[in-house]
């Protein structure tokens, strides 16, 4: 299971190592061998990572730091493709990415999902959620207010309804709460 | 008036950057190199600057003495590096290095035979306060700077009841040997100042455990996330210096043949002050083994060119808290522009 956090500086990445190193870090295991790191296997696997997300950098050594958001958000993902991974939690992906960033982060997703990994994406932005999900479950107070499946979202008021779930104003899955409730 | 009212045209850019770059980028490396070597051109400065003030300082007989003098320092000094690269701080290796080497002393004392006893009993107790300071630190959460400022206290108050108040003297001659001893035709601490140096700075370079030091210290919770056990990490660090501090106490006490509870006290400001001439970061993540060692073989070699050319102590401390802040200063001033 992979992780890529909302929070990308915070909680992604950390800054002052460089792409190789952050690349290392999940599989450590993996590319490690009694403790040494293994050199050789795990530039080719991060290299061929980093490669198949289209990275603009200076290279593997580059600081992530230095790097762009969107390119940072690459690297976050893309650390996790360097070994079989079947689920993959993104919690706003595209959060501070640049447009050009932001189709390749969708297309890499989409290719994911469609090579048979479950991916479990918390999204604000609309059309991202149009645009790649396959079912919506719309959460409002901390509960499913709602969901959409596949053929309910491709129909025209599909934005309307996840607006409507998320407001609580869908009068038929959610009664509005009334203030005598609370104090009871 | 004229070049301020006329609009930009192509031309001067345009050669302005076809001309420029080339010129500035010699400058600019240069001057990257001059600042992110800074720490060897300082040292090699000095070097020469006694060199040619005495005829003694360049002799292979004083390079030794510098070296045996800097032992001690270099063990402590490397555990500290570790420490400091997860963004934390031991105050309590001086103590550390009293209380271990009073253990140490007190168990010789009785029974001369048992010197692998006594060499044990060192680093146990060394490793039993950096234990402390581990957990503590990693979790029960309390910050580095307190836990081992507790340390610091305890460590040194343990240090005078095992010896009741007072030194431990008239030890057994044998036990010198551990200091005494000679491989190769270098004293025992020297080889081990190496092992140790070497050691570390390989673990921290090419082993899984190394780059997870330095994924706790860059980012805490991206470590975590990332699959680290960070609160383990935070442990054996703390561990590691104090054991590293048991082992120096060990053979400072078998070095004077006695166990003075005062033993060590301030070296961890000077064990601190290596590792942030090195160019480590307090914040953590930045920093080397190699920068700690070339810190602090500065800081020793002036202390030694400064004794030669019989500088008082009380100026020789005034030069040493200078360096510290001007090397900080310099390294922050050097961060501050490759970005």
């Amino acid at each position: 299971m992979a992780l890529v956090p909302e929070d990308r500086k915070g909680a992604g990445l950390v800054l002052g190592m460089s792409v190789l190193n952050n690349a290392t870090l999940p599989r450590l295991p993996d590319f490690s061998l009694g403790g040494w790191l293994r050199g050789g296997a795990r530039t080719a696997a991060v290299d061929r990572a980093m490669t198949s997300v289209h990275l603009r950098g200076k290279g593997l050594r580059q600081q992530v730091g230095t790097l762009s958001g969107g390119n940072q958000q690459k690297v976050v993902l893309a650390r996790w493709l360097t070994g079989h991974v079947k689920v993959l939690l993104l919690d706003e992906p595209t959060r501070g990415v640049d447009v050009g960033a932001r189709s390749e982060i969708y297309r890499i997703v989409t290719d994911l999902a469609a090579s048979g990994m479950a991916v479990v994406m918390a999204s604000s932005d609309m059309a991202e959620i149009l645009g790649l999900a396959h079912r919506v479950h719309v959460i409002r107070d901390g509960a499913v207010a709602g969901s959409l499946d596949r053929a309910e979202l491709s129909s025209d008021d599909a934005q309307g309804r996840i607006f409507r779930l998320a407001a609580g104003l869908d009068g038929t899955t959610i009664p509005l709460p009334h203030p005598q409730d609370d104090v009871s | 008036m004229i070049t301020q009212q006329s609009p930009p045209t192509e031309s001067p850019h345009a050669t302005g950057a076809a001309v420029a770059p080339p010129r500035r980028l010699d400058a600019a490396r240069l001057r990257e190199f001059a600042l992110s070597h800074a720490m060897v051109i300082v040292m090699l400065l000095v070097v020469m600057y006694f060199s040619y003030r005495s005829a003694r300082f360049g002799t292979l007989d004083n390079f030794q003495t510098i070296t045996i003098a800097a032992a001690p320092f270099a063990l402590i000094a490397v555990g500290q590096t570790l420490v400091i690269l997860t963004g934390g701080i031991d105050l309590s290796v001086g103590s550390v290095i009293a209380v271990s080497a009073m253990a140490s002393a007190s168990t010789v004392a009785g029974h001369p035979e048992r010197l692998w006893t006594a060499l044990l009993v060192g680093l146990v107790t060394g490793l039993a306060a950096g234990s402390i300071n581990g957990a503590l630190v990693a979790w029960l959460d309390v910050p580095p700077f307190v836990a081992t400022l507790g340390m610091l206290t305890a460590a040194s108050g343990m240090a005078y009841v095992i010896g009741d108040g007072a030194p431990i003297n008239g030890l057994p001659a044998n036990f010198n040997q551990i200091a005494g001893t000679r491989v190769l035709g270098l004293q025992l601490p020297v080889v081990v100042m190496i092992v140790g140096i070497v050691v570390l700075a390989v673990v921290m370079r090419y082993t899984a455990y190394g780059m997870r030091v330095y994924a706790v210290g860059g980012n805490r919770v991206a470590a975590e996330l990332a699959g680290i056990k960070t609160h383990r990490v935070l442990f054996s660090v703390y561990a590691i210096s104090g054991l590293l501090a048991g082992l120096s106490g060990v053979m400072l006490a078998s070095r004077v043949l006695s166990g003075p509870p005062t033993l060590g006290s301030g070296y961890e400001l000077d064990a601190i002050a290596a590792v942030v001439i090195g160019g480590a970061s307090l914040m953590g993540g930045r920093g080397t083994v190699w920068g700690t060692v070339l810190g602090l073989f500065l800081m020793q070699t002036l202390n030694n060119g400064l004794d030669i050319l019989v500088v008082p102590a009380y100026w020789q401390k005034v030069i040493k808290g200078v360096l510290v802040v001007a090397a900080v200063t310099v390294d922050v001033w050097a961060n501050s522009r490759r970005r």
